[in-house]
């Protein structure tokens, strides 16, 4: 009597071996935000320069701190260059962001050559999985050759490059970009109408602009809490 | 017990050229004999450099008959003088100097005469600072393979003990002892024997000489008397009388007879020459601290020459700490100013680091924030040395920089954006929101995290603040719900919708106290804005948006 089992056809066309799915779970890293994750298939893909981008309001920061969070939460090493010197502690606390686990890089404003230099080095160092660089709300002229330095060195450390700007800046050499547009705030009167408004949220669009499931794949809203 | 001891011949000549290499990249003075040993860019066999040197050098006055270095060949005819100018004395000089008839005792305008003219003979200041710094080289090559060494001005000694276990034969340690001194700059020969005394006399007698155990004697015996003795130049000239040449021959006098005619001294001599030597090992510990320094020649104004002489220094020193497996944790320069003062300061380090070209990049920076006040004639720089701390890496979670690699990276990242702006966050002890403070970067502050936070709850994810540091200026005209509309640098826009506001004072106590009203505002361009009005001032300042 034979023990090997064979599967019927049906079923093995759903069968995946036990290598590819821990292998296909080790190259993503998951935003933290499970819509996302199903937008961009799994998360930022490690190895690649990854784009979100989104004007004043879009959430940008947001999901740029949650992915931070995640990264750091699940034991990775994860750097933060801020190139505008806008963090702030409390709101990154407030995002799960572990915040003596984060390595911060303060750069000088209106230099993004600086900013860059600085995740270069960072990522040149190895062993970070998530370098993620804010741009902040300039439109800096960064030549295409200097994306492509980068991406070659989050490459080789198999490291997620995350850049947060207004625009798509890295344009054709993102792998992945995610746009992010506010739709509008939501404020909680509250019953006493005599009471000071509260600022409950924001309601923002996210949208795959480019990825492995091709542009314009998917459109998510999502609605942010703040709190207080 | 097996005591090895590390000799650098002439180590005065050797900090000069250890601190100026060019010095000994020109082609020998003379084609023979050492036209034989070539030049750096093209240096002959070592077996033919050997076959030169066993050949015999002419001996020199003051020098012994010491064969000399490669450095010292190539360098021609050099000498140092103990002062500046034409009427200071030789101190020291190369075999190609000697050759021209150079002399220790000589003014410099005698030794220029006797080597031909002004462009015959290059003669040099010994630099007190060179030569300290090289021979706290020469301890560091003994602190490479002993935790103890005994340092004397140009030999170290230490217990070769347990190296043997990791050393396959004594020859190949001595081999890395050589080594390691040609990576600090230094030609050294290395004996290996029973006693210091033996020790000392085989070091000058051979480039590398392992003394076997029981053939002291036997090793010392074709050995010139002269080279036992280094100071007492009255004994040698009595021994020469005697017809006594060699070790061998002082040996097989009877010891009472030698104790009689030359006491103490002769017989500590005997004995030595009998292979038997009684002068303990007293070794140290290594010094806190490493420091190279340097003279230079004329007045240094500008900062690029000044960044060429730090990495001549932090090379050196960089080297030294890699041989001990040390990393550079505090970095300070002094610089000698001219005519008279001395200038200090700290570079600041964030992580120890070995990498000369960050810390080069490091105290330029800190020279281009502060200039020296005055022109520099001399510079030293002490190196704090720290044990890179080796981190236990965890089976379950992922494995973050190498430390050491990280400890490079946060240097270099302190020297582009500055250290005050590098780290890990943190929310500092204040009542103001705006406060944050930075601490030191570390990968693992705590051995196991807590369980994951989601910050995801029911789809919904905790809203960012992005802040404008400092806050920026605002004009905000007030309408009869609160802010209407808002004019700054950052945005001009109708506000449509406003909450709050509110109430935030403290640090009254301090001195320092502020009380705000914050509104939160959704102005025409999309954003939310975070606003503020000082309550002592009136003015109103924009603190960042929600995104």
């Amino acid at each position: 009597m034979s023990l090997a089992w064979t599967p019927s056809r049906a079923l093995a066309a759903h069968l995946v071996p036990a290598q590819q799915i821990e292998r296909r779970e080790q190259r993503r890293l998951t935003t933290g935000i499970s819509a996302l994750d199903e937008l961009l298939g799994g998360g930022w893909l490690r190895g690649a320069l990854c784009e979100i981008a989104g004007s004043r309001g879009s959430g940008r920061t947001s999901v740029l701190l949650t992915s931070l969070a995640t990264a750091l939460r699940q034991g990775h090493c994860a750097a933060l260059v801020d190139g505008d010197g806008a963090l702030d502690a409390r709101a990154a606390e407030r995002s799960g962001v572990p915040l003596p686990r984060l390595l911060w890089v303060r750069c000088a404003q209106a230099e993004p050559a600086q900013t860059l230099a600085a995740a270069k080095i960072v990522l040149g160092a190895g062993g970070f999985t998530l370098v993620a660089v804010d741009l902040g709300d300039r439109m800096p002229q960064v030549p295409v050759a200097s994306w492509i330095r980068l991406k070659r060195a989050a490459a080789e450390q198999q490291a997620i490059l995350l850049v947060a700007a207004p625009h798509r800046i890295p344009g054709a050499q993102g792998t992945s970009a995610l746009g992010l547009r506010s739709l509008r705030p939501r404020f909680d009167q509250g019953k006493d109408a005599t009471a000071p408004a509260l600022l409950r949220g924001l309601e923002i669009y996210a949208q795959v602009e480019r990825g492995a499931r091709g542009p314009a794949s998917s459109v998510l809203v999502l609605s942010h809490v703040l709190a207080r | 017990m097996r005591i090895a001891c590390v000799y650098a011949p002439q180590i005065a000549l050797q900090a000069v050229l250890r601190r100026d290499p060019e010095l000994s990249r020109g082609e020998p003075a003379g084609s023979a004999p050492y036209g034989d040993f070539g030049t750096a860019r093209h240096p002959a066999h070592p077996a033919r450099f050997a076959r030169a040197l066993a050949g015999g050098a002419p001996s020199r006055e003051g020098l012994g008959t010491l064969p000399g270095f490669p450095g010292e060949l190539r360098a021609g005819a050099l000498a140092l003088a103990d002062a500046k100018g034409e009427r200071a004395r030789i101190v020291a000089f190369t075999r190609a100097a000697h050759r021209a008839g150079v002399r220790v005792g000589m003014t410099v305008c005698q030794a220029r005469a006797m080597a031909g003219g002004q462009g015959k003979l290059r003669v040099l200041p010994a630099s007190p600072a060179d030569t300290a710094a090289a021979q706290a080289a020469l301890a560091d090559v003994g602190y490479c393979f002993a935790p103890r060494v005994q340092h004397e001005e140009d030999r170290i000694f230490f217990e070769v003990g347990d190296l043997r276990r990791l050393f396959p034969s004594e020859q190949a340690l001595a081999q890395s002892v050589t080594a390691q001194a040609a990576r600090v700059g230094l030609a050294t020969r290395v004996a290996i024997a029973a006693n210091k005394g033996v020790a000392r006399v085989a070091s000058r007698a051979q480039d590398i000489a392992i003394v076997p155990v029981g053939g002291e004697a036997v090793f010392l015996a074709p050995l010139p008397v002269g080279m036992a003795l280094i100071t007492n130049n009255d004994l040698a000239a009595r021994l020469s009388r005697w017809g006594i040449r060699s070790l061998g021959a002082l040996a097989h006098l009877p010891k009472d007879a030698v104790v009689l005619r030359l006491g103490e001294a002769g017989a500590r001599l005997w004995r030595l020459a009998s292979g038997c030597d009684e002068e303990p090992l007293a070794p140290l510990p290594p010094p806190d601290a490493i420091e190279e320094g340097t003279e230079i020649d004329y007045p240094i104004c500008e900062l690029e020459p000044l960044a060429f002489v730090l990495r001549s220094l932090l090379d050196q020193a960089m080297t030294r700490l890699q041989g001990r497996g040390l990393g550079c944790a505090e970095l300070t320069l002094r610089f000698k100013l001219d005519p008279c003062g001395f200038d200090v300061r700290q570079v600041p380090l964030a992580a120890p680091t070995r990498e000369t070209s960050t810390l080069l990049e490091l105290a330029r920076l800190a020279l281009a924030q502060r200039p020296p006040s005055a022109p520099v004639k001399g510079v030293a720089l002490l190196v704090l040395p720290a044990q890179v701390r080796a981190v236990q890496l965890d089976l379950l979670r992922p494995s973050g920089p190498a430390p050491e690699r990280l400890a490079a990276t946060l240097a270099r990242l302190s020297a582009l954006v500055g250290i005050e702006n590098l780290g890990a966050p943190v929310e500092a002890n204040s009542f103001r929101e705006e406060a944050v403070a930075v601490q030191p970067y570390k990968t693992r502050p705590d051995p196991v995290m807590s369980e994951p936070q989601q910050p995801t709850v029911e789809g919904r994810t905790a809203l960012a603040f992005r802040r404008f540091q400092p806050p920026q200026e605002l004009e905000i005209i007030m309408g009869r719900q609160g802010p209407s509309a808002l004019r700054g640098k950052a945005t001009t826009a109708r506000i449509l919708m406003a909450a709050g506001p509110y109430r935030a004072s403290g640090e009254w106590w301090s001195g320092e106290g502020f009380s705000r009203d914050y509104w939160d505002v959704h102005a025409s361009d999309g954003a939310v804005y975070r606003v503020h009005q000082d309550q002592q001032s009136g003015q109103w300042f924009l603190d960042g948006y929600y995104d």
